[in-house]
C-alpha cells in the first residue's frame, strides 16, 4: 500500500499548535489538540447574481444558448414587435451577429454559443410556431419543423442535438406535447403528468427536470423528472410560478424569475429538493435562461421588456480578504503611488504635507529611498516600482518626475496643472493622467509617451479625488468628488480614444485606492465623506462588494491586481499597509468520527 | 447593554499581524495609537488579541488613547501654513475627532 509521502511528496509534520503560514492542502498534526488539521480554501457558501452587460436590444420572450455566464447567445424576442436580432456574449459585452431567418418571440432555445437551436415561437403571424433554425456559429439555417406549433415552452439546457421542447401555449390552449430533437427531426415523446404553459426546464432530451408552469389556471409548483422516456412527479418548487429562466441539469438545476407576476425568485435543484437562493436584482420573466450547469448561468433580457442581464455564480467561489502587514515609515495622507506595483514590489511617494519622501516595499518591509525633487501631495502616479512616474499635485503643479528605480528626474510638465488627479500606466514611458482640481473640477485627460504629455478626450464627468487603473490604452476611472461637494460612484472606461460611462460603484466615495486593470479592478477605502474600508471588485462589467479593509481610511495609495493588491498610508494620517488576497484559506480539523 | 466591541492596543509587527484568515473571520477596525477594535464575546477576536499580545483596554481607555493621537495630528495640521491646508476642495481636511463604539 502506498504511503502518504509517496502520494503527496511530503510527510505529515507535527507542530505544537499550527504552522505560521500553512499552504492550501497542507496537512499537519497539532500536538496541543491531538488532531490532524489541514488548510482548506475559503469559498462562498451561497450563490449570487451579479449585474452583467446589458443586451444591445431590450426584449421580452428572448431565447438563449450557452454553456456558462462567459459565452452565450441570445436571439429573437419582442421589442415589440417580434425581433430576429441575435447577440453573442463574451463575458464582458454583447455583439450583434447575423439575425434569425424569421423574427419571433417566446421561442425555445438550446445549445452553445457556436451551435444552437431556435424553435417555435409566438403564433402571430401564423406558421411561426413550428419553425426551427440551427445556428452554426455565424448563420442561422432553417431545418425541419416541430410537430406542434407553440410558444412559451420549456426548452432544455444541453447541447443543440439534445434539444427538448416541453409544454407551452398553442395560442388558445396549454400544449401538453413534449418533443425531442435528434439532430435532424423532432419526434413526440411522452407527455408530462401535468400539462402546462411556461414551464422551466433544466437538462436535455435524455434527462431533464421540469418545474413550475401554468395550467391556465392554476400556476404550478409541480416538478417532474424525465428519464429519457417517462415523466415522474417529484418534490415541488417552493414558489409556484411560470415563464422564468432555467439552467443546469436534471440533478443540479437552477430556475429563476417569473412573469406574471414579475419576480426574481431563484431556486436551486439538488436532484431531490428545491432550495431558495438569492433573488435576481430585477424581477422579470420571459428571459433567456442560459447555462449548462447550475453554478454559472445568465438571465438575459426578459419581460417587462428589458435589456438587463444578470450572471449567476454558484457557491464555491473564492473569498478574498485583507491582511495587515508592516506599516510605512512615514504616516501620511494623499500619497502618490505607482499603478503597476505588486504586493512584492511597490512604491509610495509624496503625501501631506507636501512631502518629497519616497518609500519602496519589497513584500515585507518599507524602505526609504531617494526623495522626489518637488514636494507634493494629492499627486498622480503611474508605472512600476522600478519605472515610475509622478505628476501634478498640491501645491498646484504640472510638474512631472520619472523614477528609474533609484532616482527621480524632472521631465516635461503636464499641459494642465492640477491636484487630486488620477493616473495609470505600465511604466514611465506610457501613462494617462485624468481628472483633478485647479480652480474648477477637471475632466481633462492627458497621455504620456515617455517625453511629452498630450491632451486627449475628456472624462464625461469632471471630478477630482478619483482613482484609476490600467494603461494609457485601456483604463478605468472610478469614484471621486463632483460639484458642488458630493462623492460620486461614477465609473468610466477608456479605450485609448474615448471615455465611456459604465456601471457605478456600489458606494460613492472620493480619495479611494485602486488596483488592477480596466477589466479586473479593486476599489478600496475612501471618504463617503467619513472614512470607509469598503472594498469592491470589478469584473469588467459591474462592481460587487467584497471584504473591507481592516483600517478604514481615505487618501490612501496602492496598486496590484484583483488577486493580490497593496493598500498603504491614508487619512489620520496613517502608515498602515494591508495586502489583499483574492483567495483565502481556513484551517480545518480532520474528523475521524 | 452588552458590548458589541472590545478594544486592545497592539503594535503591528508586519506580515501575520492580521492575516487573511483572521480578516475573513472577524471584522477589524484600526484606530490611531495602535488601538484595534474587534468583536466582543468572540472566540476568534479573543484568539487574535492573545496572538498579538494585545493589551485590552476599556472603551474609555481606548478612547483616551485615540483622542490623544488625533489631537496631536490636529495640532500638527493647525501648524501648517495656510497654503498647505488646501481648504478649497476639502480633501486635505483637518483630522477629525473619532468616537469609538460600545
Amino acid at each position: 500500500m502506498a504511503e502518504y509521502k509517496e502520494i503527496h511528496g511530503t510527510k505529515i509534520r507535527n507542530y505544537t499548535t499550527n504552522p505560521d503560514n500553512p499552504i492550501t492542502g497542507e496537512v499537519w498534526y497539532n500536538e496541543t489538540s491531538n488532531v490532524l488539521k489541514f488548510q482548506y480554501p475559503t469559498v462562498t457558501t451561497v450563490g449570487s447574481w451579479r449585474t452583467g452587460a446589458n443586451l444591445n436590444t431590450a426584449r421580452a420572450g428572448v431565447a438563449g444558448a450557452g454553456v456558462d455566464n462567459t459565452a452565450a447567445l441570445a436571439f429573437g424576442g419582442a421589442t415589440p414587435p417580434n425581433s430576429a436580432v441575435t447577440e453573442s456574449y463574451d463575458g464582458t459585452s454583447w455583439t450583434e451577429v447575423n439575425d434569425l431567418g424569421t423574427a419571433r418571440s417566446y421561442l425555445g432555445g438550446q445549445g452553445t454559443q457556436t451551435s444552437a437551436l431556435a424553435f417555435g415561437g409566438n403564433p402571430s403571424p401564423p406558421g411561426i410556431g413550428i419553425l426551427t433554425e440551427l445556428w452554426g456559429g455565424s448563420n442561422w439555417t432553417e431545418v425541419n419543423d416541430m410537430n406542434t406549433a407553440r410558444h412559451a415552452m420549456g426548452s432544455g439546457t444541453g447541447t443543440a442535438p439534445t434539444s427538448f421542447a416541453v409544454g407551452g401555449w398553442t395560442g388558445t390552449a396549454v400544449a401538453p406535447q413534449c418533443e425531442s430533437w435528434n439532430g435532424t427531426n423532432w419526434s413526440e415523446v411522452n407527455d408530462m403528468n401535468v400539462a402546462r404553459n411556461g414551464p422551466m426546464l433544466c437538462g436535455n432530451n435524455t434527462a431533464a427536470v421540469c418545474a413550475g408552469g401554468s395550467s391556465e389556471p392554476p400556476v404550478r409548483a409541480n416538478t417532474e423528472l424525465f428519464n429519457g422516456t417517462n415523466w415522474t412527479e417529484v418534490n415541488d418548487l417552493n414558489t409556484g410560478r411560470y415563464n422564468g429562466g432555467s439552467a443546469g441539469t436534471s440533478t443540479a438545476g437552477l430556475v429563476y424569475g417569473s412573469n406574471p407576476p414579475s419576480s426574481g425568485v431563484t431556486e436551486l435543484w439538488n436532484g431531490t429538493n428545491w432550495s431558495e437562493q438569492s433573488d435576481l436584482s430585477t424581477g422579470r420573466g420571459y428571459m433567456a435562461g442560459i447555462g449548462a450547469a447550475n453554478t454559472s448561468a445568465l438571465a438575459a433580457g426578459g419581460g417587462p421588456v428589458t435589456a438587463v442581464v444578470e450572471a449567476w455564480t454558484g457557491a464555491g467561489a473564492p473569498v478574498g480578504a485583507w491582511s495587515t502587514v508592516n506599516s510605512m515609515n512615514t504616516a501620511r495622507s494623499e500619497i502618490g503611488s505607482v499603478s503597476a506595483g505588486t504586493t512584492s514590489a511597490n512604491l509610495g511617494f509624496g503625501g501631506g504635507p507636501a512631502l518629497t519622501i519616497t518609500e519602496s516595499y519589497n513584500g515585507t518591509n518599507w524602505t526609504e529611498v531617494n526623495d522626489m525633487n518637488t514636494g507634493r501631495q494629492a499627486n498622480g502616479g503611474a508605472g512600476s516600482s522600478t519605472s515610475g512616474l509622478a505628476f501634478g499635485g498640491e501645491p498646484v503643479t504640472a510638474n512631472t518626475e520619472t523614477w528609474n528605480g533609484t532616482n527621480w528626474t524632472e521631465v516635461n510638465d503636464l499641459s494642465s496643472a492640477r491636484r487630486l488627479l488620477a493616473g495609470c500606466g505600465a511604466d514611465n514611458t506610457a501613462a494617462l493622467a485624468f481628472g483633478g482640481y485647479n480652480t474648477t473640477f477637471m475632466a481633462e485627460t492627458e497621455t504620456w509617451n515617455g517625453t511629452n504629455w498630450t491632451e486627449v478626450n475628456n472624462l464625461n464627468t469632471a471630478r477630482h479625488s478619483l482613482t484609476g487603473t490600467g494603461t494609457n490604452t485601456a483604463a478605468l476611472a472610478y469614484g471621486g468628488r463632483v460639484p458642488p461637494a458630493n462623492q460620486t460612484a461614477v465609473t468610466e472606461s477608456w479605450n485609448g480614444t474615448n471615455w465611456t460611462e459604465v456601471n457605478d460603484l456600489n458606494t460613492a466615495r472620493q480619495a479611494l485606492g485602486g488596483a488592477g486593470t480596466s477589466t479586473l479592478a479593486l476599489a478600496y477605502g475612501g471618504a463617503t465623506p467619513s472614512a470607509t474600508g469598503a472594498t469592491e471588485d470589478w469584473n469588467g462589467v459591474s462592481w460587487v462588494e467584497v471584504a473591507d479593509l481592516n483600517t478604514a481610511r481615505s487618501g490612501l495609495g496602492g496598486s496590484g491586481s484583483t488577486t493580490a493588491a497593496l493598500a498603504f498610508a491614508g487619512s489620520g494620517p496613517s502608515a498602515a499597509t494591508e495586502e489583499w488576497s483574492g483567495s483565502s484559506t481556513t484551517t480545518k480539523t480532520v474528523s475521524t468520527d | 447593554m452588552a458590548k458589541t466591541y472590545q478594544y486592545c492596543v497592539a503594535e503591528n509587527w508586519g506580515k501575520g499581524f492580521i492575516d487573511h484568515v483572521e480578516s475573513q473571520r472577524i471584522t477589524f477596525a484600526g484606530y490611531p495609537g495602535n488601538v484595534w477594535q474587534v468583536p466582543a464575546y468572540n472566540k476568534h477576536g479573543n484568539l487574535w488579541i492573545a496572538k498579538v499580545a494585545g493589551v485590552v483596554k476599556t472603551k474609555d481607555e481606548a478612547q483616551a488613547i485615540v483622542d490623544a493621537e488625533v489631537q496631536a495630528a490636529q495640532a500638527a495640521w493647525d501648524a501648517l501654513p495656510d497654503a498647505e491646508k488646501a481648504p478649497a476642495v476639502e480633501t486635505n481636511t483637518r483630522p477629525t475627532d473619532i468616537t469609538l463604539e460600545e
